[in-house]
């Protein structure tokens, strides 16, 4: 969890360089936000992993693996949007917050799963 | 389906029994299983319901490490508990310290705690080995055993390892020469006093690397011939079956012990709520509830202190406008 949400503040900090944020206030309103979806998204993936585990054990393996997709990708989206939400309200400079939050999370997400899988 | 393979691990044992007929075999399982290149072996899996259920999952192989070894078990009580889950660690059989086991894949678990599979039947007499068929009968089995419970066996990747840095690339000038007659013997490693086949006449295999040992004797690595793998053979004294032996002294052994009639249901009643991690230090078992609170505990405050910020910075936001809105 702390790895996954170490490197997720790399990566977005990092891209909201990119994006020409520059001022502390932005940097740390980009990472407090990060700091409130990431460990709700992986806590809460990883409670969904255990409760699908749980209670179908004898479900195929391929049949849990499209769950755990279905339900990475709804925990992403709500990621996505509360990120916008946050920095419609409180930023000054992310000029379109919708674009913004949903290109920081794709990158984050494909970097941290090339990252898992060359590991 | 899954694929075998007859490797050298098999073949020692066919061998003693008819070496020509293992030859032979050996050479057909090479051309069925083994088309093109020596490199394309398949590797055996074993017929194991964790190791299967979790390679179709998610992460697929990725949470398994192929090991490919032959240990024997060691276990603090004279013996050792088999699990069918590594992770539930909950207990199916249990072996005698000093049973020979063939460990083809290890997996950590969520304690940290190093496990590997194996796959054995009892004979008629009793006595364990390791097995590689699939689904002919129930004497078969499979699990999971805790690795520090085992000692290896040495081998032929071990000695490598020790003498790193006397052994050199054959650049082909090494062969192997053979009078007619004489039958080139296989050798685990150089030193083991363990001859674990012969060639039949005038088969000479590949020396992929050299290694000489005190005595001035000369010893080729073949990588893989025919079925066989992982082999030494003596250059200087081919067929000779009594070279000198310098096998390392084998590690400590616990006698073994008693299985006990009644085993119990998990590790952790068997061996009380703690037991050793990987890193060797002993930790309590954390119980389900008690991680999940911990979890909502640090997610909580992640989140609390995360607002807090949002909300000051959003605040902050709030006081520039209304400034921005009074000068104009």
């Amino acid at each position: 969890m702390a790895v996954s949400l170490g490197l997720t503040l790399i990566i977005e900090i990092v891209f909201a360089l990119f994006w020409r944020l520059q001022s502390p206030r932005e940097l740390l309103l980009v990472g407090a936000v990060n700091l409130l979806t990431n460990p709700i998204v992986v806590a809460g993936y990883y409670l969904a992993r255990w409760l699908v585990l749980k209670d179908f054990p004898g479900a195929p393996g391929m049949e849990m693996a499209w769950i755990l997709k279905g339900v990475k990708l709804l925990l992403e989206a709500a990621a996505i949007g509360t990120e916008a939400f946050c920095y419609r309200m409180a930023s000054r400079d992310i000029q379109n917050p919708w674009l913004f939050s949903l290109l920081a999370n794709s990158l984050s997400y494909f970097t941290g799963n090339l990252i898992a899988k060359n590991r | 389906m899954k694929k075998v393979s007859l490797t050298a691990r098999l073949l020692p044992g066919l061998w003693r029994r008819g070496k020509k007929a293992a030859v032979c075999l050996a050479f057909a399982a090479a051309l069925a299983s083994v088309p093109g290149t020596a490199r394309a072996d398949v590797i055996w899996e074993p017929d194991d319901p964790f190791y299967t259920e979790k390679c179709m999952g998610e992460a697929g192989r990725n949470e398994f490490v192929l090991n490919e070894r032959n240990y024997f078990t060691n276990g603090k009580l004279g013996y050792l508990y088999v699990t069918d889950d590594p992770e539930k660690e909950t207990i199916a059989d249990a072996l005698e310290n000093g049973v020979r086991v063939f460990v083809s894949f290890t997996y950590v678990n969520g304690e940290g705690e190093e496990w590997g599979v194996i796959q054995y039947e009892r004979g008629e007499d009793g006595q364990i080995s390791p097995s590689y068929r699939y689904g002919e009968d129930d004497s078969v089995k499979t699990g999971w055993i805790r690795m520090e419970e085992l000692s290896l066996i040495y081998d032929s990747e071990e000695f490598k390892k020790d003498h790193q840095g006397e052994i050199r690339n054959n650049d082909g000038t090494v062969e192997i020469q053979l009078e007619p007659g004489e039958e080139l013997q296989y050798w685990s490693y150089p030193g083991s006093g363990n001859i674990i086949g012969n060639a039949p006449d005038g088969d000479k295999p590949a020396i992929a690397e050299i290694y000489t040992d005190e005595d001035g004797e000369q010893w080729g690595y073949v990588n893989y011939h025919y079925g066989i793998r992982d082999v030494w053979v003596c250059i200087t004294r081919p067929s000779a079956v009594d070279l000198p032996v310098r096998a390392p002294s084998p590690q400590e052994q616990v006698a073994p012990a008693e299985i006990p009639q009644n085993l119990p249901e998990t590790m952790d009643d068997a061996l009380g709520e703690k037991h050793v991690g990987k890193e060797g230090t002993t930790r309590p078992r954390a119980s389900t509830p008690a991680v999940i609170m911990t979890v909502i505990g640090l997610v909580a405050l992640a989140a609390g202190s995360s607002i807090g910020i949002i909300a000051f910075i959003y605040k902050k936001k709030r006081e520039e406008a209304e400034e921005e809105s009074g000068s104009e």
